[in-house]
């Protein structure tokens, strides 16, 4: 019963505009809605409007009970039963890994089991819609990326929900900034020659990603731009990307740091510059695209938990501390590192302001691109 | 002679105590997950990696690894007892081994399947120990336009997967390259045929398309035919190969053994590929195809081995180049990076222990896997004693299960009913799954790698012609096509005289 | 002649292709095309598309010349059952959890077998569900509750 309620209160809220502090972003994304999907929408909304009052009714009273009984008193006891960390991501991904190595310290320090579960598909919407269904009384928990938070609500012209306000942030776990790699066999050692090389090659310079809409892509496609060079961007799914760059048939890439680690320090790629404000503590001698001339260039992957809009705050809270506390702890402190990640930390809030800033850099990134997942 | 040296080493480090106990262990752990459809090594290795943290990373290495090949032992089981595929690879091994069974020969199909996995991971080994790194530099010299041009003659080989109606084979084909267009296109960023469903965007996962359309149509067709129903399998004849089916399946071994390593070693060839291949050779030099389809022993034996074959020489690109050749690859780097060890050029002289160790654990893996095998087909094959009633709802079961984990999502199960319902249409119409199915696996690569290549050059189809290996399989295609139209035009221009 | 057109095996084998191709060109006909050197999104899907209206066109007439008759017996039971087990499934192992979707999948998917016997059906779902909560949920630690909570 309480379920089916719930349900259609999702239909409710998806098919209500909504009032967002980007309002103008939203106006526009709303403007270009396929025909087709408004459509649909209006169909249930018609279906919907005579039982509306009542359910109304009814949904507040049941959800304010809910919001009164149980989380409240969950909240100081939490967690009281195991909990799910989504992620929306196959298992072996940066996403999965950094999940299962803070969920199992959470595990630890909670005495409630932090179970990962992934649940990938179309560039981690699936997943993440799936959180923001979830109920939010903090035993459905996310982590999350800069791809689906902050990238598909414009690369994706039809998303049934909005990450940034269906979300709460709770922690940003890491920054991982990309790398950007030549072949050795390329003979361009710096940025500046890569660049040379690229306004006097026919056809111009080839770049590969792991994907369209990418940080990847988007990345290079920044890096063009700045520079006014013509490059070709060449897709591929995920990390197949690797070998035809390692063959010299791709000039260059923007690539997350473990991913290329084995073959910087083999010398077959040479790492030029790191996408990140400050330099990575993994490749400390790479210097940042910043210092390379790029001023304000910073484009790299985040990872962060998030729980569906509505948690209670002092289990959000309790979450933050506990999270923040971990990534401080040397020994996980020092495999991400290794694994080509830089702990961040700090309070939702920060985390928050992160997020809204980042997706205004990426809605003009992407609509520069071109880039769409129609 | 290095080379004995270095393997003696190896046996030193993986004849160990805790080894050869983590050896074992992965290898019991991949049967188990290798006969369930669905779960694969990837979510199994992916689970497990945290755990491996805490011990050394050879020993890490050498389970993990324990549960790749092992996974593709167990596969074949369910595909020969039920036409259930356990796994991507053990798809092509329905198409004989269910026969085999149905005709009472599950013993030896099983027998066979192991005894040519244990052949070709001996090979693998060997072939890995004298040429790993050599190898893995060609495979670099593969770029799109090679991959394209084999692709290209896969497909054509592929009218060769035809018994009977020739017409209707090419039809499936099309129909598994259309079915294989659906989800998100990787040049363009388009999402085709998938209805605004988020579920569709990465495209039709190919166990669900294996699942329903071989074990769940295969059920319903059962449960139709009121004579088949009520005793699966009439009678079950002897366990073992006869010395007739050993000497048919010598050669589809060998060469199902070097087959698969050549595949094994070109990273972004799928599993099936190489089994797919060794079943379409073995059909074509057979003295009578015919058999085929209807429970030859060849078309167990020869995939059998080159799915071994290419599961072990994934590790070839992994270990000396660095370069993961498929998803579990990619983990097994993951795990090794956060061991510390960067796999690449360097690790066999930094890491010789690793190295090694873990080239000849997945020698000694594949003879435990052996052992453990063939006293368990007693226990197998007597599953067909079960009445069928209750019988196909345990399939229904672990499929089921299977499906929902590869992600977590019961998208997939609506999915595989849907195949279900196709599969049995198809059966009824006569329309063969498998050149669909080969169709599906390729044709994706094919298109991407086309327009890929096509990019690259900036537009310049002479690619294809111009770098040698492509131009190899070029003429090789052409080749095949005139074989293969050969003994029609001779028929033809006998009727005409005649 | 019309109960013959019913039962002939490649008149439907063809028109399965070509509704299929029909079908896949009416939907591509939205994806860019491109050119042969530089393809969009819509140019393997139409090709494709048309490639098989060709051979379902081929194979209908085949069929309407050669009068195959579809062979076998089958069960409109099985056919309607055993799928819906499978969505049961689906369905519930999101609503309900482990046990209750196993336990759905057993019943319906025995049901629908002309051999059912309740007795027999309830012992089998016991055992299976002890066998598969052993091996997945302990033995492998998928993460699935066994019963929801609501």
């Amino acid at each position: 019963m309480n379920r089916c309620l719930k349900q259609s209160a999702i239909l409710e809220v998806v098919s209500k505009p909504r009032i967002t502090p980007e309002g103008t972003a939203q106006a526009d994304s709303k403007a270009q809605l396929p025909r087709k999907v408004v459509s649909i929408s209006r169909g249930r909304q018609r279906r919907h409007r005579v039982s509306d009052g009542v359910m109304k009714l009814l949904l507040f009273t049941l959800v304010g009970v809910f919001f009164l009984t149980g989380p409240a008193m969950a909240s100081d006891l939490y967690p009281a039963q195991p909990v799910t960390v989504i992620v929306a991501f196959t298992p072996g991904g940066t996403t999965d890994m950094l999940t299962r190595m803070v969920s199992t310290r959470l595990s630890e320090q909670f005495g409630k089991a932090f179970i990962v579960e992934n649940k990938p598909g179309a560039g981690g919407n699936i997943g993440t819609e799936f959180v923001v269904r979830a109920r939010p009384d903090g035993y459905t928990l996310m982590v999350n990326s800069v791809g689906p938070i902050a990238v598909n609500p414009t690369l994706y012209k039809n998303l049934p929900f909005n990450p940034i306000t269906d979300l709460e942030p709770v922690v940003q776990i890491a920054e991982v900034p990309n790398v950007l790699v030549v072949p050795a066999a390329a003979n361009t050692p710096d940025l500046k020659e890569l660049i040379a090389r690229g306004k006097t090659k026919k056809g111009g310079l080839s770049y590969s990603s792991t994907g369209i809409g990418t940080s990847s892509h988007l990345s290079s496609f920044m890096l063009a731009q700045s520079a006014k060079l013509t490059a070709v961007h060449i897709p591929y799914k995920g990390a197949d990307a690797l070998n035809d760059l390692l063959a010299g048939r791709i000039d260059f890439m923007f690539a997350t740091i473990p991913s290329v680690m084995t073959h910087i320090q083999s010398g077959k790629l040479l790492a030029i510059a790191v996408s990140s404000a400050k330099r990575s503590r993994s490749l400390p001698n790479v210097p940042t695209m910043i210092e390379s001339g790029y001023p304000g260039f910073e484009a790299g992957s985040w990872f962060g938990f998030f729980a569906p809009r509505g948690t209670p705050q002092t289990v959000i809270a309790k979450l933050n501390q506990a999270v923040n506390e971990i990534i401080k702890d040397p020994a996980i402190d020092e495999k991400m590192v290794f694994a080509g990640a830089d702990p961040v930390g700090g309070s939702p809030e920060q985390f928050k302001n992160f997020i809204s800033s980042e997706f205004k850099k990426w809605q003009i990134v992407v609509k520069d691109s071109g880039a769409t997942a129609q | 002679m290095e080379i004995f040296q270095n393997l003696i080493f190896g046996f030193s480090v993986a004849l160990s105590l805790q080894n050869l106990f983590y050896c074992f262990l992965g290898c019991l752990l991949g049967t188990l997950i290798g006969v369930l459809p669905g779960i694969g090594p990837l979510a199994t290795i992916a689970m497990l990696t945290p755990i491996t943290f805490s011990i050394s990373p050879v020993a890490a290495l050498i389970m993990l690894a324990g549960i790749y090949y092992g996974a593709q032992y167990g596969g074949s089981t369910t595909a020969i007892l039920v036409n259930l595929p356990g796994e991507t690879s053990a798809v092509v091994t329905c198409l004989d081994g269910y026969q085999m069974a149905r005709q009472g020969r599950a013993g030896p199909a099983l027998a066979i399947a192991a005894i040519g996995s244990f052949f070709a991971g001996t090979v693998c080994t060997l072939i890995i120990a004298m040429f790993g790194p050599a190898i893995a530099e060609l495979a670099l010299e593969f770029g799109p336009a090679e991959y394209f041009s084999l692709m290209l003659m896969g497909l054509v080989a592929a009218a060769m997967l035809a018994h009977g109606d020739m017409v209707k084979s090419l039809a499936m084909v099309v129909m598994g390259l259309l079915l294989g267009t659906v989800g998100t296109d990787v040049n363009s960023g388009w999402r085709r045929f998938s209805f605004d469903i988020a579920e569709l965007a990465d495209g039709i996962g190919f166990v669900v398309v294996a699942v329903g359309v071989f074990a769940l149509g295969e059920i319903v067709a059962n449960l139709g035919d009121s004579k088949k129903s009520a005793v699966f399998v009439a009678k079950v004849g002897g366990l073992f190969p006869t010395s007739d089916d050993l000497k048919r399946s010598s050669g589809p071994i060998i060469r199902g053994a070097l087959l698969g390593a050549f595949f094994g070693v070109l990273p972004g060839t799928g599993p099936a590929i190489a089994s797919f291949s060794s079943y379409m050779i073995e059909k074509k030099i057979s003295k009578d195809p015919s058999r085929f389809g209807h429970g030859a022993i060849e078309g167990v034996a020869g995939p059998e081995s080159a799915n071994n074959a290419d599961a072990q020489c994934k590790f070839i690109p992994m270990l000396t180049l660095g370069i993961p050749a498929s998803g579990t690859m990619a983990l097994m780097l993951g795990a090794l990076m956060i061991h510390g060890i960067a796999p690449g050029p360097t690790v066999m002289t930094q890491r010789p222990d690793l190295f090694w160790g873990l080239i000849v654990s997945m020698w000694i893996g594949n003879l435990m896997l052996l052992v453990l095998n063939l006293p368990l087909i007693g226990i197998w094959t007597s599953l067909l004693k079960v009445p069928y009633r209750m019988l196909f709802p345990a399939i229904i079961v672990f499929s089921c299960i299977g499906i929902y984990s590869l992600n977590n999502n019961p998208f997939e199960l609506y999915l595989t009913a849907l195949f279900g319902i196709i599969g049995f249409m198809w059966m009824k119409f006569a329309c063969p799954p498998a050149p669909m199915l080969l169709g599906f696996v390729l044709g994706p690569m094919m298109e991407e790698n086309l327009r890929r290549a096509l990019l690259m050059s900036r537009g310049d189809p002479m690619v294809f012609l111009t770098q040698p290996i492509s131009l190899g399989f070029v003429i090789a295609t052409v080749l095949i096509v005139v074989v293969m139209m050969a003994p029609a035009l001779r028929k033809r221009r006998g009727d005409i005289t005649g | 002649m019309k109960l013959e057109l019913q039962n002939n095996r490649d008149f439907w084998a063809g028109m399965m292709f070509l509704g299929t191709g029909v079908g896949a060109m009416i939907v591509a006909r939205h994806y860019p095309f491109g050119t042969t050197l530089s393809m969009g999104p819509g140019y393997f899907p139409m090709v494709l598309g048309g490639m098989l209206v060709v051979f379902g066109a081929f194979i209908l007439l085949r069929g309407l010349r050669k009068k195959e008759k579809i062979q076998g017996s089958w069960s409109l039971r099985a056919l309607i059952i055993l799928p819906l087990s499978v969505l049961g499934f689906g369905t519930l192992m999101n609503l309900a959890g482990f046990i209750p979707a196993l336990a759905a999948v057993v019943v319906l998917s025995a049901a629908s077998s002309r051999e059912f016997k309740f007795k027999e059906v309830l012992l089998l779902t016991l055992f299976l569900g002890v066998l598969s909560a052993a091996m997945f949920i302990w033995g492998l630690g998928l993460p699935y509750p066994l019963i929801k909570k609501f």
